[in-house]
């Protein structure tokens, strides 16, 4: 093999190594997009302008569109690996902001902040998660 | 002293087996699709190369389900990467024995 031959073969690995670099996995995102969506769906239920029923309905489209995106993308991605996270990791953060949201409706209104309590309380363990998965991700 | 390009891999050589390796060799699993794509090559040449790679232990196979449809992953062995690692590492040494 002479040196052009060697500079083209390296110069392929490069354009292929770029091209799995632009779809390599951003599950960082989706627990990002969660975190979101508890840190900002949750506090308005504790908003007396907002009515509760109306808020709901939302807080379940938004919902349902969130789980049909993160669907799509864990369903379409071209890159697979082992997940970083155990998948039951996912229905304990779901279920810890369904527990918080409960534990807030509970004890609304006789604590105000409750409801911004529990969106907060919801958001941080999917913000630890985005951190983990940030990492790992870039590394 | 031995030229350089007595340290280039065999299978490696050949461009299309040496760009699977290249993409596989950064991610734990492809789809064989997406490295299809990538690499530009029908699903036969692609097929065939790949099971050179299988079975010289590069490239481990795993065929599996997306909802309904069948999907097949391309990952890379410890043995293809080590190989991809000193095939680059032979080119470079190619490259600069030139310069």
């Amino acid at each position: 093999m002479e040196s052009d031959e060697a500079t083209r073969q390296l110069a392929e690995a490069n354009r292929v190594q770029n091209a799995v670099r632009a779809v390599l996995p951003r599950d960082y995102a989706v627990a990002m997009g969660w975190a979101m969506f508890e840190l900002f769906m949750i506090p308005p239920f504790g908003w007396g302008w907002i009515s509760q029923p109306v808020w709901a309905a939302v807080v379940i489209v938004v919902g349902g569109l969130g789980w049909y995106v993160t669907y799509r993308y864990f369903a379409r991605r071209l890159v697979h690996r082992e997940p970083p996270l155990p998948n039951w990791t996912w229905g304990v953060l779901g279920g810890w902001g369904g527990i918080a949201s409960a534990t807030a409706a509970m004890s609304y209104p006789s604590f105000a902040q409750a409801f911004l309590v529990a969106g907060v309380a919801a958001a941080v363990p999917y913000c630890v998660a985005a951190g983990y998965l940030f990492q790992i991700d870039h590394r | 002293m031995n030229h350089p390009r007595e340290a280039l891999d065999d299978l490696l050589v050949h461009g299309v087996r040496f760009s699977i390796v290249a993409a596989v060799a950064q991610a734990c699993e492809l789809d064989f699709g997406f490295v299809r794509d990538t690499l530009d090559v029908s699903d036969s040449v692609l097929s065939r190369q790949v099971s050179q790679l299988e079975e010289a232990g590069y490239v481990r196979v795993r065929k599996g389900y997306v909802g309904k449809r069948p999907r097949t992953w391309l990952s890379c062995t410890a043995r293809g990467k080590k190989a991809f690692a000193k095939h680059v590492a032979a080119l470079n040494a190619i490259i600069g024995e030139r310069s």
